[in-house]
């Protein structure tokens, strides 16, 4: 290279833009030509001068630069807090609103049984699953009643049974939810079937039966593992039978019931 | 712990840019007023966009485009609106070699340091004589000490300007400085 194509790549050779093969050309030249490296000394003098003028901040402008800092930092953090809320936002809301959909779903859908079914329920599983067993054990309707004779404040009287397949098998006295029940143990084509009778007044344990029990004459409730249950008023007195009988069955004993009662 | 990091990460990288970035802002934009407002926008969109930012990339590159681009906006709004592409003149390569005020250029080189020794605040405005173009590529490589390819991809212009741009701009700073050589008497001086 000569000194006027070395002088045409001063500033890529400056630079460090050039390569290696054209800046060993360049070096090389520079060491040997006195003239050429001495331009070169003095525009990177030049270079460098004009590069720390402009670089150059006057003291004042530091606390400024600073300043401008840490309200760009703030604006950052809020950036953050907002976005995060915005997410918070967007995907609490739809999740909210699933669980509450979710919810409401289930409470519509999910079998919301009669309190007096739920207890008479439990009490009949009992006695299925041999926890509870009758005090008296008897076809005999009479011996039923002479059973209970003087332990109940209200009249009893059993269901008119008129049907072959439902048999008697025994008694005894319980609680429902503290309310003292004539239990009644029967059995239907071999399957158990419990009847509870108890005094009208103690329906108030019950809300959601004495509830149903105001508008309507029999009330129902089914699928209660498995069970089925029927209640109905009269004369005083609450019957409820639960077993796994169907209900047309279930509600022709508590007709019985019923008309017994007349 | 997401949000944490994300922000974290983007500070730490940050940092050692920040002198340069705001050093930047104020030398290229053009009403020193809009410093804060341009350099807050610019890192805020930067922000916005970290995810784009390749991991292990070259970070100042990155955030001097969003810089840049903020500038650019901001000097449009005061109708300064070059870009960086316009005003290329035919003459760029050699400026050098050709201008008129070589010889006086040449009496500067002779003694850097006597003319050095006298520059003060004027020297510094006579930045803003350059075009945008000629200002952001002269401060990216001379401060900022990016490569060719670097300061191409924050202009978003190709290699080849931004040497010609780079030539221009260093020509005509140092048009300015004979200028102001001649202004202060340097040359007087010296005849005396
Ligand atoms: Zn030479």
């Amino acid at each position: 290279m000569n000194c006027n194509e070395v002088r045409q790549f001063i500033n890529l050779f400056l630079d460090s833009e050039l390569d290696a093969r054209s800046t060993l050309e360049v070096s090389e030249h520079l060491s040997a030509c006195e003239s050429c490296s001495r331009r070169f000394t003095q525009e990177r003098k030049i270079e460098g001068a004009l590069t720390s003028i402009f670089s150059q901040e006057a003291p004042s402008t530091e606390d400024e630069e600073e300043r401008v800092w840490k309200s760009i930092f703030s604006r950052i953090r809020m950036y953050e807090k907002r976005r995060n809320r915005g997410l918070y936002m967007k995907y609490s809301i739809p999740i909210a609103v699933g669980i509450s959909a979710f919810v409401l779903i289930t409470i519509f859908n999910y079998p919301r049984h009669i309190d007096l079914a739920l207890e008479a329920n439990r009490c009949h599983t009992e006695y299925v699953e041999n926890e509870l067993s009758p005090n008296i054990e008897t076809f005999s309707e009479e011996a039923v009643l002479g059973y209970f004779s003087g332990k109940l404040d209200f009249n009893l009287c059993l269901p008119k049974i008129s049907r072959k397949e439902i048999k008697l098998v025994g008694a005894r006295s319980c609680y429902l939810k503290k309310v003292h029940v004539a239990y009644l143990m029967y059995n239907y084509s071999g399957v158990p079937l419990s009847l509870f009778i108890f005094r009208d007044e103690d329906l108030k344990k019950f809300p959601s039966a004495e509830k149903e029990l105001k508008t309507h004459k029999i009330i129902e409730d089914k699928g209660i593992r498995g069970n089925n249950f029927v209640a109905v008023k009269t004369n005083g007195a609450v019957a409820c039978a639960v077993s796994e009988v169907d209900l047309p069955s279930l509600k022709r004993i508590i007709k019985g019931f019923e008309e017994r009662g007349k | 712990m997401a949000r944490h990091s994300k922000e974290t990460t983007f500070l730490e990288l940050l940092e050692p840019h920040r002198r340069s970035l705001y050093r930047f802002c104020r030398n290229i934009i053009w009403d020193k007023n809009d410093v804060e407002d341009a350099l807050q926008t610019a890192i805020l969109s930067a922000y916005k966009s970290f995810d784009t930012f390749q991991k292990g990339g070259n970070f100042k590159a990155w955030i001097f485009k969003f810089l840049v681009n903020t500038i650019y906006n901001f000097n449009k709004k005061h109708g300064r609106e070059d870009t960086f592409e316009t005003r290329l003149d035919c003459d760029e390569l050699g400026i050098l070699e050709v201008f008129e005020k070589e010889s006086m250029y040449q009496e500067i080189l002779k003694d850097p340091d006597r003319l050095l020794e006298k520059v003060d605040e004027r020297v510094k405005r006579s930045l803003f004589r350059l075009s945008l173009s000629e200002r952001a590529v002269f401060l990216l490589r001379s401060i900022e000490g990016l490569s060719y390819k670097e300061i191409a991809e924050v202009l978003q212009i190709p290699v080849g300007t931004v040497m010609s741009q780079l030539s221009r701009a260093r020509a005509r700073l140092r048009e300015f400085l004979c200028d102001y050589a001649k202004e202060i008497g340097f040359f007087a001086d010296r005849n005396d």
